[in-house]
C-alpha cells in the first residue's frame, strides 16, 4: 500500500486526515512511504505501539530509518494481512498451557508469505521484524530460516547459506568428538 | 528493548543511510544468515527444536562453534538421564526460557538426579516426558525445589513423585501432572502463585485435596483409580474440569464461590453424569430410578446453586427424560437457557406435573420424535416458562413433517403465540 510522492495537496492533505484517524504512514530509510492500519501496527510491533502511545507518530511518514522499503513493505504487507486473517484456535489458546509445543506454528498464510520471498527480502524482514518488536513475524521469519536448516548436514547447510567453511581439518575432527553426544538422539 | 515474551531484542547493527543496504553492500552470493546479530541466530537454531542438531550445526563455522550452549529454548529428546546430565553442564546461559526433556530411563534415582542437575539452569518452563521402558524400577523420582519456575509439565509413567522435603515454588503458575502417583495434598501447599493445575490419569490417588489461594484453571481426569474425597477450597477458581469415577462412599467439599464454568463428568456404576457450562447432564446408563436417586445427591453437594444456562444431553436408553429434566429444573429457578437433546424416549404422563421456570427466556430441544410424550412435555415447559421468548426444535432425523407427531407439536407451539419459534427437521 505504497503512497506516491508528488501527488496533489490536496489529496495529500486527505490522506493525512486519514492517517490521523486509523492508519500510520512509516517511511523507510530510502525515504518511501507506506500505510499501515494503527490497529494491526499497535497490536503487532511492540515498537510502533509505543510510538503511537507516546505520540511520536509523524503524520506526514514516521521516520525508519534502519529499514530499507523492501522489507517496510513487506512488515506493512504482513500487518495487513494479519490484520485480516482469522486467528486459529492455536494462536488465541492460552500460553499459559503447558501442553502445547513450545513454539507457535506459523498459519498457512503465514508460510505462504514467507515462501515467496527471495532470501535476501527473508533475512532483512527478520531484522526488520527484531527492530520493530514484532515477535510474531520474528517468530514466523526465524522458522522459516530453520527449515531450510533442518535435516540437512554442516556440508548442506554451507552451501545452503553460502557460509564459508573456516575450520581446519583438525578443529574438524575435534568438533565431531566434542559433540559425539549430539549423534545420540533418535 | 523487551518483546512480550520476555525475551530481550538486540540492537540492530547501524544502518548506513539510504536503504537497500544488502543489495549495495552485498554480492548476490552472500552469506545471509552470518550477518545476523548472534541473538537473532539463536532464534533461528532454537527452532530446530532439537537442540543436538543446533550442537551439530557448530560444525558449520567457527561463528557457530558452541552457540548451542547459549540457546533460551532447549530440547533435549530420548536422551539417557546420565549422558543428559553431561550435556546440561555445558550450559553457558545462566537461565533458561524453556527446557524440554523425553528421557529413556531405568531408575527413577537417575531421573531424580538429572532434574537436581537441571535446577542451576532455573528453566522457566521445564517438561520432562518419561518414556515407558521394560526395565524400570518403581523407586520414586524426587522433585527438587524449582523456585525459578513458572510452568512445569511432568509426564511420570506412574513413578511416584516426592516434594522437595523443603523450601517453595515460589514462582511456579502452571502445574501439569501426567501419569504419576503424587499426594496432590502436599504438594500443593508448596505451590502458593499456583494458578493453573492440571491432573491427568493419576494412579493410586484417591483424596483429592485442592487449596489454593490463587487457582483460577483446575482440570482432573482419570479412570486409573476411584475417587473417594474431592475437596477443593480455592477463592478465586474460575474454570473447573472433572472426569472421574468416583467410589461409593465419594464426599465432597467444595468452596469456590468464582466458578464460572463447570464442566463435570461423573460416572459410577449406574451413572455417568457430566455438568457444562455450567452444566451438561451428559448421559444416562442402566437403571435411571437408580441414577436420580445418587445424581440428586450429588447436585446437593454441588458448588453451584444460581445458574443461568443449562445444557442437556440425555442418553436415557429406553427411559424416559422428563422426570430428571424437572429435577434438574427445581435446582436452578434462574435459568435463562436451556437446551435439551434426548434419545429414544419412553412415554410418560405430564399433564398433572407443574414446575417454576420464571426466568426461562431461550429453549431448544433436539431430537423430539413427536411422540405424545414430548408434546406434553413441550406444553408442560411452554405453560411454565412465563418470559420465554424464544423457542428452537429440532426434530430426529427420522421425522418427516407429514407425520402425526411432527403436526402436534407444531400446534402446540402455535398455542403460545407470544414466542417466537423455530423448527428444524431434515
Amino acid at each position: 500500500m505504497e503512497v506516491d510522492k508528488g501527488k496533489g495537496e490536496a489529496e495529500e492533505t486527505r490522506k493525512v486526515a486519514e492517517a490521523d484517524r486509523d492508519t500510520v504512514t512509516l517511511k523507510s530509510s530510502d525515504g518511501k512511504l507506506f500505510e499501515v492500519s494503527k490497529e494491526a501496527a499497535a497490536r503487532l510491533s511492540t515498537v510502533l505501539a509505543g510510538m503511537i502511545a507516546g505520540g511520536s507518530i509523524d503524520d506526514n511518514g514516521t521516520d525508519l530509518k534502519q529499514i530499507g522499503s523492501e522489507a517496510l513493505e513487506n512488515v506493512v504487507d504482513y500487518c495487513n494481512k494479519h490484520a485480516n486473517s482469522i486467528p486459529s484456535a492455536a494462536l488465541i489458546s492460552s500460553s499459559i498451557s503447558f501442553n502445547t509445543a513450545p513454539f507457535k506454528e506459523p498459519e498457512e498464510w503465514e508460510r505462504k508469505f514467507v515462501d515467496r520471498l527471495s532470501h535476501d527480502a527473508l533475512f532483512d524482514l527478520v531484522e526488520a521484524a527484531n527492530f520493530l518488536g514484532m515477535e510474531r513475524l520474528l517468530d514466523v521469519t526465524c522458522h522459516k530460516i530453520s527449515e531450510m536448516m533442518k535435516g540437512k548436514s554442516p556440508d548442506q547447510i554451507r552451501e545452503v547459506f553460502n557460509i564459508k567453511n573456516d575450520y581446519t581439518k583438525e578443529e574438524l575432527e575435534e568438533i565431531r568428538q566434542e559433540l559425539a553426544w549430539a549423534f545420540y538422539d533418535d | 528493548m523487551r518483546l512480550r515474551s520476555g525475551r530481550r531484542l538486540v540492537s540492530p547493527p547501524p544502518a548506513p543511510q539510504g536503504g537497500r543496504r544488502r543489495r549495495h553492500l552485498r554480492p548476490s552470493e552472500e552469506d545471509w544468515i552470518n550477518s545476523l546479530p548472534e541473538d537473532l541466530l539463536l532464534q533461528v537454531l532454537c527452532r530446530l527444536r532439537n537442540t543436538a542438531s543446533a550442537a551439530r550445526a557448530g560444525a558449520v563455522c567457527r561463528r557457530w562453534r558452541g552457540l548451542w550452549t547459549k540457546l533460551p529454548k532447549m530440547t533435549f529428546p530420548g536422551f539417557q538421564p546420565r549422558l543428559l546430565k553431561a550435556v546440561l553442564a555445558k550450559v553457558t546461559r545462566p537461565r533458561l526460557h524453556l527446557l524440554d526433556i523425553t528421557l529413556t530411563f531405568k531408575r527413577g534415582a537417575q531421573v531424580s538426579s538429572l532434574l537436581r542437575a537441571a535446577t542451576p539452569l532455573a528453566p522457566e518452563k521445564l517438561r520432562v516426558y518419561l518414556r515407558y521402558n521394560y526395565n524400570l524400577e518403581y523407586d520414586p523420582i524426587e522433585l527438587p525445589c524449582l523456585d525459578r519456575t513458572s510452568c512445569l509439565a511432568l509426564h511420570l509413567m506412574f513413578n511416584h513423585l516426592l516434594p522437595p522435603p523443603s523450601g517453595e515454588f515460589t514462582a511456579l503458575k502452571s502445574l501439569s501432572l501426567d501419569f504419576c502417583r503424587v499426594g496432590i495434598g502436599a504438594l500443593l501447599p508448596l505451590c502458593p502463585c499456583l494458578r493453573v493445575l492440571k491432573l491427568r490419569g493419576l494412579d493410586l490417588v484417591d483424596t483429592l485435596i485442592v487449596h489454593s489461594p490463587l487457582l483460577k484453571k483446575f482440570s482432573y481426569q482419570t479412570s486409573a483409580t476411584d475417587i473417594c474425597r474431592n475437596d477443593i477450597a480455592a477463592p478465586v477458581l474460575k474454570k473447573v474440569t472433572l472426569e472421574a469415577n468416583l467410589a461409593p462412599e465419594f464426599s465432597l467439599s467444595y468452596l469456590a464461590p468464582m466458578v464460572k464454568a463447570l464442566n463435570w463428568v461423573y460416572r459410577c456404576d449406574s451413572l455417568k453424569v457430566g455438568v457444562n457450562g455450567p452444566w451438561i447432564l451428559d448421559s444416562l446408563h442402566r437403571d435411571l430410578l437408580d441414577a436420580q436417586s445418587s445424581f440428586a445427591q450429588m447436585i446437593d453437594q454441588l458448588p453451584v446453586t444460581a445458574f443461568s444456562k443449562m445444557k442437556l444431553k440425555l442418553h436415557t436408553e429406553g427411559h424416559t427424560f422428563g422426570p430428571l429434566v424437572l429435577h434438574l429444573l427445581g435446582f436452578g429457578p434462574v435459568i435463562q437457557e436451556l437446551k435439551i437433546a434426548v434419545a429414544r424416549n419412553k412415554s410418560s404422563n405430564w399433564r398433572n406435573e407443574n414446575i417454576f421456570l420464571t426466568n426461562l427466556e431461550v429453549l431448544e430441544i433436539h431430537g423430539l420424535q413427536g411422540v405424545d410424550d414430548e408434546v406434553d412435555f413441550l406444553r408442560l415447559m411452554l405453560r411454565s416458562a412465563a418470559v420465554l421468548r424464544r423457542l428452537t426444535i429440532r426434530f430426529s432425523n427420522d421425522v418427516s413433517p407429514s407425520d402425526n407427531g411432527y403436526k402436534k407439536i407444531r400446534r402446540a407451539m402455535k398455542e403460545y403465540s407470544g414466542v417466537k419459534y423455530h423448527v428444524h427437521s431434515i
